[in-house]
């Protein structure tokens, strides 16, 4: 640490009379002798704690004890860093792709504002709606996901600096059950889907699901990297059978995701009524809470109807979001039905009913600037859709 | 040559440490990208340009770099230097003794010493105004010695 207690010496900006090459000059002299003065080991030490950290989020982590212990458990990790081209060759797909993942969480989680619209496609639905049914905006924890109720009423339900909230069908702002606000689509099991945040779903992904990197991607002068992942059985059934994520291999952030409903489903057991997808622990119907506005918020579709296939050439792009990524491929032991496939190979359907949704696609779309006040119950308390 | 990079474009934001690792992170994804008939720091710096420019971006903050001439600029100042940049340690070393006493006095006390401009402004006793002429003079000196001892091109 220097004299002031600093770990860097503060900015002073290049002149503003001098010319480019100056200003350029100024700069690279700075950054030259902020290197070479900056005490070597507070330097290697901050790498190699960053280094460890990490490699400990790519899930490769030793616990260690002890500064020494850690200094060097820190310092082999900076150096594995620093020369990984040939361990690159040989770290599993999954560990690979599920460290993209959590870059890409830790960027959505960080400061920005952020928009994502969000499409369904229903059983008895061959395509993705042109316009989006949904609009989910966040910006330093605080969101607020606005949707189209299929009753034709709008849906607002958000977290402010006061908590979760959702504005009631007859008006008012629900804090205490504001999560029933939510269509059925949007919960599993109980659990949410996309209740908390983008963030949440990231967090499932790498939780719930087995992950596998597949190719990337050149959209324009971006490199976008494609995430597939297949649910583990031992997770929570009712949360989607298949996803793909695409991460932009640069800013990390998440560019599109899409979640499928579409595993073969086994013979029907369980409760009368139900059909198999329900026994094996499908979306459950919400059950009523009093004083909860659940119904009021009408849910999503019913459920019901045969899954049907996409059409051949994939879904439509989302308006206003850019070239979409292509459709994930149909790799062997991922997609087990995947949307790519045509009619004539549709899924072998069974007897089921099928989820309430089929499928669910978020894309981010460029972020306006958001009033102050935006994600504030009050704002939307009179149940518009308004905008920023 | 990354840190020194990274400083250049962001002053001295608390997340070059942070960047620095994920340039890393990045360089390790993308190993099998890497053309090895490249320069290797130039790849880097690419990355680190981009994920710089992302954080301002995504933070709202501004970069110590405002304009792309001069961003092309520095790249070419650094790309000059390249690999060769520890090996001309000594080279700035000499420049920094050879500028004039206040300009050497506010390098020492900003850059070695880490401090803050009220703190260099009350030790020599002059407005902070005029620490912060003499730091950018002492830098334009410095990149002027540079280029005369070879240190860059």
């Amino acid at each position: 640490m220097n004299e002031a207690g600093r770990g860097r010496p503060e900015f002073v900006g290049p002149s503003e009379d001098g010319s480019d090459q100056s200003r350029a000059d100024e700069l690279f002299v700075h950054g030259v002798l902020g290197a070479i003065h900056e005490r070597a080991d507070d330097a290697a030490q901050r790498r190699a704690d960053a280094a460890l950290g990490a490699v400990a989020k790519s899930g490769r982590a030793v616990p260690v004890r002890g500064r020494r212990l850690r200094r060097v458990a820190a310092f082999c990790a900076f150096a594995l860093a620093l020369g990984v081209g040939s361990w690159l060759m040989v770290t599993p797909a999954t560990s690979q792709a599920r460290a993209t993942v959590l870059a890409s969480l830790s960027a959505v989680r960080g400061a920005g504002d952020h928009r994502y619209e969000i499409r369904t496609l229903k059983p008895g639905e061959s395509a993705l709606p042109e316009k989006a049914e949904g609009v989910f905006d966040s910006a330093d924890g605080r969101f607020l996901l606005r949707l189209h109720a299929p009753q034709g009423h709008t849906v607002l339900a958000g977290r402010d600096a006061n908590g979760e909230w959702a504005i009631r069908r007859q008006g008012g702002i629900e804090r205490a059950h504001a999560r029933e606000a939510w269509p059925r689509w949007a919960t599993a099991d109980g659990e949410p889907v996309l209740a908390d945040s983008v963030d949440t779903l990231l967090e499932t992904l790498t939780n719930s699901f087995d992950l596998s990197t597949l190719e990337s991607e050149r959209i324009g002068d971006r490199v976008v990297q494609k995430i597939g992942g297949v649910r583990r059985e031992s997770s929570t059934r009712g949360l989607a059978d298949r996803v793909a994520v695409w991460i932009d291999a640069e800013t990390k952030l998440l560019e599109r995701l899409e979640m499928d409903w579409d595993r073969p489903l086994p013979p029907a057991r369980g409760r009368d009524g139900a059909g198999p997808r329900d026994a094996e622990g499908g979306p459950p119907d919400r059950p009523d809470r009093e004083g909860a506005p659940a119904e009021e918020f009408g849910g999503g579709p019913e459920r019901g109807g045969r899954m049907r296939p996409p059409p051949p050439g994939g879904f439509p792009p989302p308006e206003g979001a850019g070239p979409p990524p292509p459709r994930p491929a149909h790799e062997p032991g991922m997609a087990r039905q995947g949307p790519v496939m045509g009619p004539a190979m549709g899924p072998p359907m069974g007897p089921h009913k099928g989820g309430p949704i089929r499928k669910l696609v978020i894309q981010r779309i460029e972020a306006p600037e958001f009033a102050e006040d935006w994600f504030n119950a009050e704002r939307h308390a009179d149940g518009a859709w308004g905008e920023p | 040559m990354l840190g020194a990079y990274l400083r250049s474009l962001l002053g001295s934001d608390p997340a070059i440490d942070d960047l620095f690792q994920e340039v890393l992170m990045v360089a390790w994804r993308r190993m099998n990208d890497f053309d090895r008939a490249r320069d290797f720091g130039a790849w880097l710096r690419g990355i680190a340009r981009n994920l710089a420019m992302d954080h301002g971006r995504r933070r709202g903050a501004r970069l110590a770099v405002e304009r792309r001439e001069v961003l092309d600029l520095l790249d070419a100042r650094f790309d000059a230097v390249g690999a060769r940049f520890s090996e001309r340690t000594d080279g700035i070393v000499r420049c920094i003794a050879e500028l004039p006493g206040p300009m050497r006095e506010v390098v020492e006390m900003t850059y070695a010493r880490g401090m803050m401009l009220k703190q260099i402004s009350e030790a020599l006793q002059v407005a902070e105004e005029t620490v912060k002429k003499r730091i950018q003079r002492a830098r334009s000196a410095l990149a002027e010695c540079m280029r005369r001892s070879g240190v860059i091109s």
